[in-house]
């Protein structure tokens, strides 16, 4: 075959693509490189700039710098209509004045090729997406699933080297989408060519694709294949977005050993670290008798979810879900083992464990004689020493940040992750001026727009370690 | 069954202020002065009368005319319309349908101040040196001016149509067309003018009729009659021939019927639903 010599091959190369819209960044300098013949998925929650991507490479959006490389030659003066993709829409888009037969044969018309091979090649696509017989039929007549085969087969039948799919499946119900997913699967074997398709349907991402694209508020947290992505996520945000997990905050004292749930596990990686997250998935938690466990708890319920129980676990003040085919009595004190290789540490998304905010003093007081200081255009009390005009550096606990209404807070800003941490939620917010971490128990949605507040006294100089004279 | 009782005021209605009247029309065409059953309008209409022949194709050239210029100036118009942000859409609509407000009689009395001799045309193109002093347009009184008459006062109904359907059009069948290898122009021909197809013909049909049997555009700005005038004097005073204008005003309508029937040929794909 003539096209074994492009295997593997780079087709796409996305080359610090940076893409906003009404001062908002959607891409914020994304590379990416996408081999030939591969099923490549974008995933990531609504807003992380996935479909964005896909329309910069189809042509519809040009980016505001950065440059789509197509098999090396850059793309972004090309217009829609002479580039060698074709998309699968969202809602389909099919000609609702034309047929199924019309439909497919358009993209071939619009090039001119001779009629009777246009027949040739639309039944044959037809058949392919199990169409066979419906020609003559208006695209309204057809069902969901049908009009999504039509939509594949008027993109496909084109023969473009990438065929980019913009969350095609989306609008089916459940059943559909996994006869689908499959279908999907054995077209991409049977046209040969390269997919790139666009999910926040993790398992659908798990399922189809041979490399995953994990993508967080316009930049792309992990590349890797749905193995990777799953047994070794980059960071919790891509433990929690991906399969479901217990996420815990740990320590590595040193090689091999990390401690968190109040107890220290063994496990396989190196690099001791002070702060670190770790993952363990509820189908690698062992449930033994409470002496042989690393740590011991209540079952606080048990769910039945068909091939196996989810259990929640309190350990300490740690909730574990635990998936295992055996049950265990709600109120009954289990031990929990995790295997060495199964226990994934990760870095902290978060660059430090409390909040640290560069102030001004300003020189007023306030009446109990504290120093005012000035950050980010609002000024606190803080009895920090100092003089007027001095930057004093100022510590807040991610506890003692509190969650409100966006008009009611000192600052506001976009929730940019919502992690669930075994007892609580870990939170990072984009103000202004500044990132914000939050422990909090208030569930709140990543892209929510909130406020915070908190207590001025909370404030506090860090303890003078040698850093001042 | 659904009831049919609603629908009986509605049927009264129509019976008296359609069947009847049409029905009283239909007997005088078919009658003399006398109450008599003749054939004698219609022979004057088709064989006898030569003006009134000639001045039904004249109308019947005219309408046509018209409709082909406004549908040319409306389909820009609707297309760049319906591609406005939906704030500007409402303002241009608003404005499309301004001068309707204004009585018909008075917006065609406008155009006359506009178009007669030392008239604002006159001084404008004056001043701008494409006229000399003394000369005048050569516009006014001929079957230009009724044209342009006619094209202005019936835009709106041509380009709200229009706008209608494609404005109704998603931003994703333009994508797709794209997508598949059709360059701007091609999207237009191949997607945009098939799916506006109806909002096309609604739009003949609405400039077309009313252009075929239009009256005081004709007199006023080219001093001569169209189907509308004359039908309308058959009418008036004692000189008139109600009977005449009975047969001509069904003539004229069997014409228009006919045109519609074949317009609403080109239309018969009505299932196309626009999600």
């Amino acid at each position: 075959m003539e096209n074994t010599a492009r295997e593997g091959s780079v087709l796409v190369r996305l080359e610090q693509l940076c893409k906003s819209y009404d001062g908002e960044q959607i891409l914020k300098s994304v590379d990416l490189t996408i081999k030939d013949k591969q099923f490549v998925t974008l995933l990531g929650p609504s807003g992380c700039g996935k479909t964005t991507i896909l329309r910069c490479i189809a042509g519809f959006e040009t980016p505001n710098s950065g440059t789509v490389f197509f098999e090396g030659k850059p793309m972004n003066d090309v217009p829609p209509h002479l580039r060698p993709v074709n998309t699968v829409f969202q809602k389909y888009a099919l000609f609702p004045h034309l047929n199924v037969f019309d439909n497919v044969a358009f993209g071939l018309r619009i090039r001119k090729v001779p009629e009777k091979e246009i027949r040739k090649k639309v039944l044959n696509m037809l058949a392919m997406v199990d169409l066979k017989g419906y020609e003559k039929r208006p695209v309204s007549k057809l069902s969901g699933g049908q009009q999504q085969r039509v939509a594949i087969a008027r993109a496909l039948v084109n023969m473009p080297r990438l065929l980019l799919l913009d969350e095609p499946l989306g609008a089916l119900d459940l059943k559909l989408r996994k006869d689908m997913q499959l279908e999907l699967r054995n077209i991409h074997k049977q046209a040969d060519t390269t997919f790139l398709y666009v999910t926040h349907d993790q398992e659908e991402a798990l399922t189809m694709s041979d490399m995953i694209v994990v993508m967080k508020s316009g930049t792309i947290q992990q590349i890797g294949s749905p193995q990777d992505v799953y047994n070794e996520p980059a960071n919790a945000f891509v433990a929690d977005f991906i399969g479901e997990a217990n996420i815990f905050d740990a320590a590595m004292p040193r090689d091999e050993r990390v401690v968190f749930s109040g107890a220290e596990f063994v496990c396989v990686d190196k690099k001791p670290a002070r702060l670190v997250d770790v993952v363990v998935r509820p189908e690698d938690v062992e449930v033994v008798s409470p002496f042989d466990g690393t740590v011991a708890g209540e079952v606080l319920a048990s769910l039945f979810k068909g091939v196996h129980y989810e259990m929640t676990v309190q350990v300490g003040e740690d909730q574990w879900i635990i998936h295992s085919t055996r049950t265990c009595k709600v109120g009954e004190v289990v031990g929990l083992r995790v295997a060495p290789e199964n226990i994934h540490v990760m870095k902290k998304m978060f660059p430090t464990s409390e909040n640290e905010v560069d102030a001004v003093i300003t020189g007023k007081t306030d009446e109990t004689g504290k120093n005012i200081v000035s950050f980010d255009g609002e000024e606190f009390p803080v009895s920090a020493p100092g003089e007027g005009g001095q930057t004093v550096t100022l510590t807040l606990s991610p506890d003692d940040i509190e969650l409100c209404a966006e008009d009611e807070g000192v600052f506001s800003g976009v929730l940019d992750s919502v992690v669930w941490k075994s007892n609580h939620y870990e939170m990072i917010l984009v103000a202004q001026n500044r990132r914000w971490l939050i422990r909090s128990q208030v569930d709140e949605q990543a892209g929510a727009v909130v406020g915070i507040r908190f207590d001025p006294a909370k404030l506090r100089v860090p303890q003078a370690g040698g850093e001042e004279q | 069954m659904k009831s049919k009782k609603p629908l009986i005021p509605y049927l009264i209605w129509m019976a008296i202020f359609v069947v009847i009247p049409l029905g009283m029309i239909i007997v005088n065409a078919f009658t003399d002065k006398s109450g008599a059953f003749t054939l004698e309008n219609l022979d004057r209409i088709f064989f006898k009368d030569p003006t009134l022949r000639y001045n039904f194709l004249n109308s019947l050239r005219v309408a046509l005319i018209s409709t082909a210029l406004c549908l040319v100036l409306a389909y820009p118009i609707a297309l760049i319309m319906a591609r406005q942000k939906p704030s500007t859409q409402r303002l241009l609509h608003f404005l499309i349908m301004l001068p309707m407000w204004m009585n018909f009689v008075l917006r065609i009395c406008s155009w006359l101040l506009v178009l007669q001799p030392d008239g604002i045309l006159d001084v404008f193109l004056r001043n701008v040196g494409i006229l000399s002093p003394g000369e005048s347009n050569p516009v006014y009184m001929t079957e230009t001016a009724v044209i342009l008459g006619i094209v202005y006062n019936y835009l709106p109904f041509m380009i709200l149509p229009i706008y209608t359907t494609v404005a109704k059009i998603p931003q994703s069948l333009y994508e797709a067309g794209a997508d598949l290898g059709c360059s701007r122009w091609k999207v237009l021909c191949k997607i945009v003018f098939p799916l506006s197809v109806p909002g096309v013909i609604s739009g003949l049909t609405m400039v077309f009729v009313p252009a075929m049997s239009s009256f005081v555009i004709s007199m006023k700005l080219g001093g001569f009659a169209l189907m509308g005038d004359i039908i309308d004097n058959y009418y008036k005073g004692t000189g008139g021939d109600p009977h005449l204008g009975a047969a001509v005003s069904i003539v004229l309508m069997f014409f228009i019927i006919l045109s519609i029937a074949l317009m609403n040929r080109f239309d018969k794909d009505d299932d196309v639903v626009l999600a």
